[in-house]
């Protein structure tokens, strides 16, 4: 009886010039998490820890299991999308097939086959001939179709259009209308997670800023714009602010307080992207 | 496990036509001058490349962490290698005996000490080299290993043809010792390769992707 | 049935989905014992978290007008123990709050907001005698 997905315990890394640290969450069984932070956040490495795949701090349970990433049971029910690691070019997607149906139990040549019909991705071509966008659709389809129960994905939408990403949203939410699959993501691009995250960490050099409820993210944080004076009377609620020749803006921590106490003032309902900014200023 | 192999077979698949067709003109060549022993040496050298490209086809795609995250435990990464390579090297000692045994049919009658002889040889060629170039490259990877690489192969295949050359025969040894040399290599040679195995895993568990 | 959701409305989601459910269910589009789809497919229809469809759901079944059957899913409620009154009495109440603090945000004074009130009433008590 897994109730829990991923658990994470302070796990983190040390490298020559950058550390990972206390990096702590949780992710219930049927829900999606989605990661967000800057280029060199440490968002892969986060992942790669999760996998097992270096060692470093920290304790981490997959499915269930302790180090399930060193498990190849486990990992018969996880698919995976890591970002610049793959197969060679010289092979084409129907040599995915031959490969990973002898690697995974519950692999699904039909499901793969529909999945590149889906995103209309010649199955003979050789992987260097696809473009950009065509090659991550192929290591999607690739991740999704051992039938996993929880899938990995380091930056899936990387180099899609805004099109495909749509595609992926549903087929997402498709993938968890079971209630035991659940889906791990890290990702730059928020517009998405806004959408159909449940749950969105921030991490921001090396360390978690936040892990909450989008939902609680979005409704609670508000964008508040006003003048500088007024910003000022908001006091710890502020998060950070913004204060330009003609503007000022503030990321507040409850909307509603904020309303209380400055009345008047143009309060926002932020987007994901304003959050990161706001704490990542605040951070420095 | 066998996904592994077949995912570098598929890799491989453009050099190893390349191969068949260097192997192939290697064979009229022989044919035509009446040698054979810088076929064998040469399809020795082969062999032990084709089993080192395998990892150079991963390295250049970064196929590494996405690899490691497969539903296998990563002794059967290097188990998949070493299996491919013995393979490679079977086939290269068929094709070793059976160009010295095709040469030989054209100017005579068969040899089959010679063709023996060259058999053993390019044995004593390829696991020699994997099982020395396999740990550095799990530790170092290819990049790093080219400059052992190239000593490698080149040093065993001069002796090689060197040897085989003189009729396989090293005149101040006693006959009997003579005889069991070639055995009591490929004898060392494998406690090498399972050695080598037992390293290359090692190295790989405590690995960082 | 059709939800729509809207982000800049200043309504948590949740709430808006509850509510829009209560209205269909107290306006009798939603029949009694009729099957409401399932969280994770009208997450998924309206490309929103399945915590924010959860919630919702919840709130439904906590104020009767849902329940869950095990293994089945969610369905209406009988109306019979609701009180229409009451739930449209607090929205009202709802929106008056939200008119008294806009009210108070720009300085109105109570009797004006009355007068106010007053006129709309009738305004749009004449408005549907016309019609």
């Amino acid at each position: 009886m897994i109730i829990n997905s991923i658990e994470a315990v302070n796990i983190g890394k040390k490298y020559q010039d950058f550390t990972l640290e206390n990096v702590s969450f949780t992710l219930p069984q049927g829900c999606i998490m989605g990661f967000i932070g800057q280029n060199g956040a440490g968002k892969t490495t986060v992942i790669k820890r999760l996998l097992g795949l270096t060692s470093g701090q920290g304790q981490v349970i997959l499915l269930g299991k302790e180090n399930g990433g060193q498990d190849p049971e486990i990992k018969q029910q996880i698919g995976v999308l890591m970002d610049g690691s793959f197969f060679s070019e010289l092979l084409r997607p129907r040599d995915i097939n031959s490969v990973l149906k002898h690697l995974y139990r519950r692999w699904d040549s039909n499901l793969y086959r529909q999945y590149l019909e889906q995103f209309e991705i010649p199955q003979n071509k050789l992987l260097s001939q696809l473009s950009k966008g065509m090659k991550a659709k192929v290591r999607l389809a690739a991740a999704m179709s051992s039938r996993p129960r929880l899938l990995i994905l380091d930056e899936p939408a990387s180099g899609l259009d805004p099109v495909a990403r749509n595609q992926l949203n549903d087929i997402f939410q498709q993938f968890i209308q079971d209630e035991k699959n659940s889906i791990f993501l890290s990702t730059h691009i928020t517009a998405d997670l806004e959408k159909i995250a449940d749950y969105v960490a921030f991490l921001h050099q090396g360390r978690l800023v936040f892990s909450e409820e989008k939902d609680f993210l979005l409704e609670q944080y508000g964008l508040a714009k006003g003048e500088p004076a007024q910003l000022d009377a908001l006091g710890d609620w502020v998060i950070s602010r913004k204060d330009g020749r003609y503007s000022a803006q503030a990321l507040v921590k409850d909307r509603e307080e904020a309303a209380r106490l400055c009345p008047g003032l143009a309060i926002d309902r932020p987007s994901l992207d304003d959050i990161m900014v706001f704490f990542a200023k605040g951070e420095r | 496990m066998w996904g592994l192999m077949l995912k570098d077979l598929l890799n491989m698949r453009k050099y190893l036509k390349t191969l068949g067709v260097i192997v192939g003109v290697m064979l009229v060549m022989g044919l035509c001058m009446g040698e054979a022993s810088f076929v064998a040496g040469i399809g020795a050298m082969l062999s032990a490349m084709v089993t080192i490209v395998g990892f150079s086809y991963d390295e250049n795609s970064h196929w590494d962490a996405y690899g490691m995250t497969l539903p296998i435990a990563r002794k059967q990464y290097i188990a998949a290698k070493y299996l491919l390579a013995l393979l490679f090297f079977a086939l290269s000692a068929l094709t070793g005996m059976g160009m010295t045994a095709a040469v030989q049919l054209v100017s005579g009658s068969i040899s089959w000490p010679d063709v023996l002889g060259a058999g053993l040889g390019s044995l004593l060629v390829g696991p020699l080299a994997f099982s020395i170039l396999s740990p550095c490259i799990c530790r170092f990877g290819v990049e790093r290993s080219r400059l052992a690489m190239m000593m490698v192969f080149l040093l065993p295949t001069g002796l090689i043809m060197l040897w085989a050359r003189q009729g396989g025969k090293v005149p101040s040894l006693s006959p009997d010792l003579l005889q069991a040399l070639p055995w009591l290599a490929l004898l060392a040679l494998l406690v090498l390769f399972v050695f080598s195995y037992f390293l290359s895993v090692k190295i790989y568990e405590k690995k960082d992707f | 049935m059709n939800i729509v959701v809207s982000n800049s409305s200043g309504q948590p989601i949740y709430e808006q989905i509850a509510r829009q459910i209560k209205g269909l269910i107290l306006r009798g589009e939603l029949e009694e014992g009729e099957a409401l789809p399932s969280m994770r497919l009208l997450a998924k229809d309206l490309q929103i978290s399945v915590i924010t469809t959860k919630r919702a759901y919840e709130e439904l079944e906590r104020e009767g007008f849902i329940h869950t059957m095990a293994g089945k899913g969610c369905y209406v409620s009988s109306r019979r123990g609701l009180s229409l009154d009451q739930e449209q009495q607090r929205q009202v109440e709802e929106s008056l709050r939200r008119a008294v603090s806009e009210a108070r945000n720009c300085g109105m004074e109570l009797e004006q907001l009355a007068r106010l009130l007053r006129e709309l009433y009738l305004e749009s008590t004449e408005g549907k005698d016309k019609k």
